[in-house]
């Protein structure tokens, strides 16, 4: 072969490289977020020093109480569903296990945060001085895999032999899972053909397989973030037990609960069907097209026409209407498992707030005070342990039954408003609890009156006028039963369906002589008027009588899918206009500031962390700090990369941020799901979990973290309903409130995701989501409004639906006039991945609606550059401005400021892998560059040897 | 006449006139099925358009190349198959980020996102062959060793 072919081959070779070694190194730079957190490369300040240090001598403490905290929260979380003749704790020892979960269990759902992985149920068992059953659980080994997406892999029961249960008889322990997450709803037919939350064949086979063996005891451990059909437990266990995705150590607590050196004490979060399908909002769940538009993630629709009527609050208000033979309650439209006319007991195996407890629990209601001018209801509760042996704590959550008006606003029969824990109480021992709740919880927003304080605005939260009955209960069903005997309403009964008197001794009736629209007219913090901002979010808005919304006042009501709606129907052209929209819909308003009013790039000598103490008010100062960016810094600040760099003209340091919220993704501990901390019903538990957190982040270099999770469980097939805490609104918001104020206290900016309306997965980019006002207020804005307000929390990320026709996180009645003026949030609100986003989430949009920054799309930065420097919009400029001080003000509460001092100097010091690849890169051109020079040197010898 | 220009022709020939013909063919067929499967609608992430420049570039030169010969043109056509298919390879790679944290592959369909997926892997493996056509075919002589 001639010189001149190798080298002009070898430069090709490394033609065709280079080029490749380029394109991946602008992937690496694009993704270096993605790739600093894969090599463990974060910015955070230490973890010793600060504000915002760690409250542990070394990470090995801090680990070992995180580790203690995981199992209490897998305790005070796990749900005891049945336990039949004390089945649980167990005594003997020798168990057999059943299920492929029982090896192959799920630690966490499909989602972000740490992996799917930690300490095993057979080793925690084992561990807790059990012996298991070998040959069952090798038998599972060979012939099981991970469950998945519409795979809940369940093994074939036929390798169940009956001679392998020798000596293992004491107890079968049988372990179901289902899985699902991001993107990934369960599946109504899976790859069974079933309903994926229904119980399968083979899962039937196994329970008989087990009940023909002659165990002494049959457990069942429901491994599952997600509501299951489980009307079946009573036929075939003893005892069974909720124990959701435990996390890491989560199967600690699990073997020590089982073994009784632990008690269960949660309660449920979502009320538990029989036939799942019997929600009122499952007609009106997953996808559904508009007929005339075809584009992907502009043409999709979701209403909630089930209105206020989600999770309990359907089953419990149609119960109450039964009882008392109003409002065709008995209905056969809604039935499913009833075959006929609608009947709770058939249609509700637990409900809502269910859980039992190894001990057993008296319960005095001492005193109930509703104080109008403070806004306080109080509630003493005394509460003892009835049980001969068994220690336990118990938790009293607190509803309320409300004054329903015919034909007027919709009502809830019952909603939590409150509750507490006791601590661990011995037989015998009781503890009086003092349950405080803001009435707030339980006011009724009206959109169709004048506002009390402006009346020039429409919308306000009302109290109607009539009796309030306060109650505490085993579970909703049980408090509303109670309420509804303190009015005197007979004919009651329980889940079950055996008839009860109801307890009116744990009931306090309140009267409320007439209507109250004063108390709420503004917000109680802020002191803004609470108006109508929402009224667009409603399809019927733009095409009357598009949509029935279920009313209490007939339960003939009861959704039907809402179908076949046409954007071509709505007279105004606006569906139209936002769905198909491919680009910015954002106009420059018409006085827009002149780019002329702001200063940039000056140097006023004021450090970030010189801010620490200005308040947010100070519009001087922090008008003077940010005249010091350039353009190019204030243009850079938007586009988040898990990450943001320095900015040096203000010694602002790089910060990194993290997927969650279950933990934190390649840094942190896998937490039990929130879910199943939020069972817990205790406040304490939250702020651990806050805390726990925070503690994990400042140890990592984190600063942010997307979480936690505060959609609603609207229904059970929610993919990520794992992560989010319930289907109560209440619940989520007292929860994501103690959560919050945790982290924030420690210095984590918890994003709060996913800002709102994300409450199921299909069609999540995009779709166009439905509901009236007062279902928007309080159901999704509810699950946020604490974490967001009294929680502190300093951040929240936006979802990729949209709320009525536009996108969230470009909603400026949702960005601004609701969360930041209404409500008073001062913190960054960030885009969730807007890279899988950007056709129908534009950057002048979301910045001008309140958005903060765009997660992980650093290209946005570029668009904003241009808005500033080539289209001088004044107004994109001013709002950009206002975002950075959210960024600013927010970050100065953060542990990015442990060992910060006006000394330090910041720099965007280059990551070395960066300085390997530019590296590489510059390597491969020198080498290309000299096979080229070779190759010609030797294409000119050869042509003049050949000439000669 | 049209026969004589497949007379006596060398290896290198071939392969550089299979490659580029090849990848001509594949890169339209790719950008269409593209089209289809995303619906044309990733306006910002779908760069696409990029491979097919280059590649019907690439692809075109390595004709040319093929029956006129120039000293450094096979050169120049490797690296315009290296910038396609680094444009197309960076397309592919950019879900793999997000593999710990299950975000879909440009979409929030799981069937497209499927398609997607499944569309570029394919279409990287075939291009990466005809890449390494280009370069093999830069290593051998242009013309076929006259026999004695």
């Amino acid at each position: 072969m001639a010189k001149s072919n190798i080298f002009k081959g070898v430069a090709a070779a490394l033609g065709l490289v280079l080029p490749v070694a380029a394109y991946m190194s602008v992937l690496a730079f694009d993704r270096e977020g993605d790739v600093n957190l894969f090599l463990g490369i974060t910015a955070g300040g230490p973890a010793d020093v600060g504000k915002y240090k760690s409250a542990y001598e070394s990470k090995d403490a801090y680990r070992a109480a995180e580790i203690d905290y995981e199992i209490r929260t897998i305790e005070e979380g796990s749900v005891l569903l049945r336990n039949e003749n004390n089945a649980l704790p167990l005594t003997k020892t020798n168990i057999t296990l059943f299920g492929n979960a029982a090896l192959r269990p799920n630690y966490h759902g499909g989602s972000g945060g740490p992996s799917n992985s930690g300490f095993s149920l057979v080793e925690a068992l084992k561990e807790d001085g059990f012996s298991l059953n070998q040959k069952v659980l090798d038998k599972i080994e060979a012939n099981g895999h991970q469950a998945g997406n519409k795979d809940i892999a369940e093994v074939d029961p036929s390798i169940y032999d009956p001679a392998d249960m020798a000596g293992y008889k004491d107890a079968a322990i049988v372990v179901f899972s289902r899985y699902g997450g991001e993107e990934n709803d369960l599946d109504l037919v899976d790859n069974d053909g079933v309903p994926e939350l229904s119980l399968h064949e083979k899962e039937r086979q196994t329970l008989e397989f087990v009940k023909a063996q002659g165990f002494e005891k049959v457990i069942v451990l429901l491994n599952t973030g997600y509501v299951m059909e489980t009307s079946w437990i009573e036929e075939y266990a003893d005892a069974a037990l909720w124990i959701a995705f435990p996390g890491s150590y989560g199967f600690k607590g699990v073997a020590k609960m089982l073994h009784g050196s632990l008690s269960p004490s949660g309660r449920l979060v979502d009320l538990y069907p029989t036939k799942i399908e019997s929600s009122a909002a499952m007609p009106n769940w997953g996808g559904f097209k508009f007929d005339d538009l075809v584009d992907l993630y502009h043409s999709e629709y979701l209403v909630y026409a089930e209105g206020i009527y989600s999770g309990y609050k359907y089953y419990e208000t149609r119960y109450a209407d039964l009882v008392q033979g109003i409002h065709n309650a008995n209905a056969a439209k809604g039935s499913v498992a009833s075959l006929g006319a609608w009947d709770y007991a058939a249609e509700v195996v637990y409900p809502f707030g269910y859980g039992l407890s190894y001990a057993s629990f008296s319960k005095t209601l001492d005193s109930l005070t509703w104080d109008r001018a403070s806004h306080k209801v109080e509630a003493k509760v005394t509460v003892k342990n009835t049980h001969a042996s068994a220690s336990s704590r118990h938790s009293v959550p607190l509803y309320v039954n409300v004054p329903y008006i015919e034909n007027g606003l919709e009502k809830s029969a019952v909603t939590l408003i409150g509750y507490e824990k006791t601590d661990l109480l011995a037989p015998g021992a009781s503890q009086t609890l003092t349950i405080t709740a803001d009435d707030y919880l339980f006011a009724s927003y009206d959109a169709s009156v004048d506002n009390a304080a402006d009346p020039t605005k429409k919308g306000n939260y009302v109290f109607d006028e009539g009796d309030y009955v306060f109650a505490i209960g085993e579970s909703s069903h049980d408090a509303l039963n109670n309420a509804l005997a303190k009015r005197g309403i007979g004919g009651l009964y329980d889940e079950a369906g055996d008839p009860t008197p109801g307890n009116p001794s744990l009931a306090h009736l309140e009267h409320l002589a007439s209507r109250d629209l004063q108390s709420h007219a503004k917000n109680e913090v802020t002191g803004q008027v609470v108006s109508n901002h929402f009224q667009d979010v409603d399809v019927n808005h733009f095409i009357p009588g598009a949509v029935d919304y279920m009313t209490r006042a007939d339960w003939n009501s009861y959704p039907d899918p809402v179908v076949g709606l046409k954007a071509s129907d709505d007279a105004s052209g606006v569906i139209r206009k936002y769905m198909t929209a491919f680009e910015s819909f954002y106009e420059k308003p018409a006085d827009a500031p002149d780019v002329s009013s702001f200063k940039f790039g000056q140097n006023n000598g004021k450090k970030f962390i010189s801010m620490a103490n200005v308040a947010y008010e100070d519009d001087e100062a922090w008008n003077s700090f940010l005249d010091q960016l350039s353009l190019q810094e204030l243009a850079q600040i938007p586009g988040e990369k898990m990450a943001n760099e320095a900015i040096e003209s203000v010694s602002y340091p790089k910060n990194t941020s993290c997927d969650g919220p279950d933990g934190l993704q390649t840094a942190g501990v896998l937490h039990p799901s929130q879910t199943l901390a939020a069972a817990s019903f205790s406040h304490e538990l939250l702020k651990l979990r806050g805390q726990f957190l925070a503690e994990d982040a400042v140890y990592a270099g984190i600063s942010m973290v997307y979480g936690g999770g505060c959609n609603m469980h609207r229904t059970p097939y929610s993919g990520r309903n794992f992560e989010y805490y319930s289907e109560d609104s209440n619940l989520s918001y007292l929860a994501g409130r103690d959560q919050g104020k945790a982290m924030s206290e420690k210095g984590l900016l918890g994003a709060f995701k996913h800002f709102l309306g994300n409450d199921q997965e299909t069609n999540r980019h995009g779709v166009a989501t439905f509901m009236t006002e007062q279902m928007l207020r309080e159901g999704p804005a509810r699950a946020f409004e604490g974490a967001l307000t009294d929680g502190g929390a300093m951040a929240n990320m936006g979802s990729f639906n949209r709320i009525g026709v536009v996108p969230t996180s470009s909603c400026r009645p949702l960005m601004t006039d609701l969360l930041r003026t209404e409500w008073g949030f001062k913190g960054i609100s960030i885009t969730d991945s807007s890279k899988d986003a950007k056709n129908y989430i534009f950057t002048a949009d979301a910045i001008t609606a309140g958005t903060t920054l765009f997660n992980n799309d650093s290209a946005r930065s570029e668009e904003v550059r241009a808005l500033l420097a080539r289209s001088r919009d004044g107004y994109v400029w001013q709002q950009l401005r206002l975002q950075a001080k959210n960024f600013f003000y927010s970050y100065l509460r953060s542990n990015i400021v442990n060992g910060l001092s006006e000394d330090t100097v910041v720099s965007n010091a280059m990551e070395w892998w960066k300085v390997a690849i530019i590296a590489i890169d510059a390597s491969l051109g020198a080498l290309l560059l000299g096979a080229l020079a070779t190759y010609g040197v030797f294409l000119i010898k050869e042509k003049k040897k050949e000439a000669k | 006449m049209f026969g004589k220009l497949f007379l006596h022709k060398p290896l290198r020939f071939y392969l550089e006139l299979c490659g580029g013909l090849l990848a001509v063919i594949a890169s339209i067929i790719f950008f269409a099925l593209d089209r289809q499967v995303l619906g044309g609608n990733i306006r910002f992430d779908d760069s696409s358009y990029i491979t097919l420049i280059f590649l019907i570039a690439g692809g075109a030169l390595s004709i040319v190349d093929a029956f006129f010969p120039l000293p450094f043109l096979g050169i120049v056509t490797a690296i315009l198959f290296g910038l396609g298919l680094g444009s197309h390879l960076r397309l592919a790679c950019f879900p793999l980020a997000d593999v710990t944290n299950p975000a879909p592959f440009f979409t929030g369909d799981k069937i497209v996102a499927g398609n997607a997926t499944t569309l570029f892997f394919t279409f990287l493996i075939l291009f990466a062959i005809l890449a390494l056509f280009i370069v093999i075919a830069n290593f051998l002589p242009a013309k076929k060793k006259q026999q004695n």
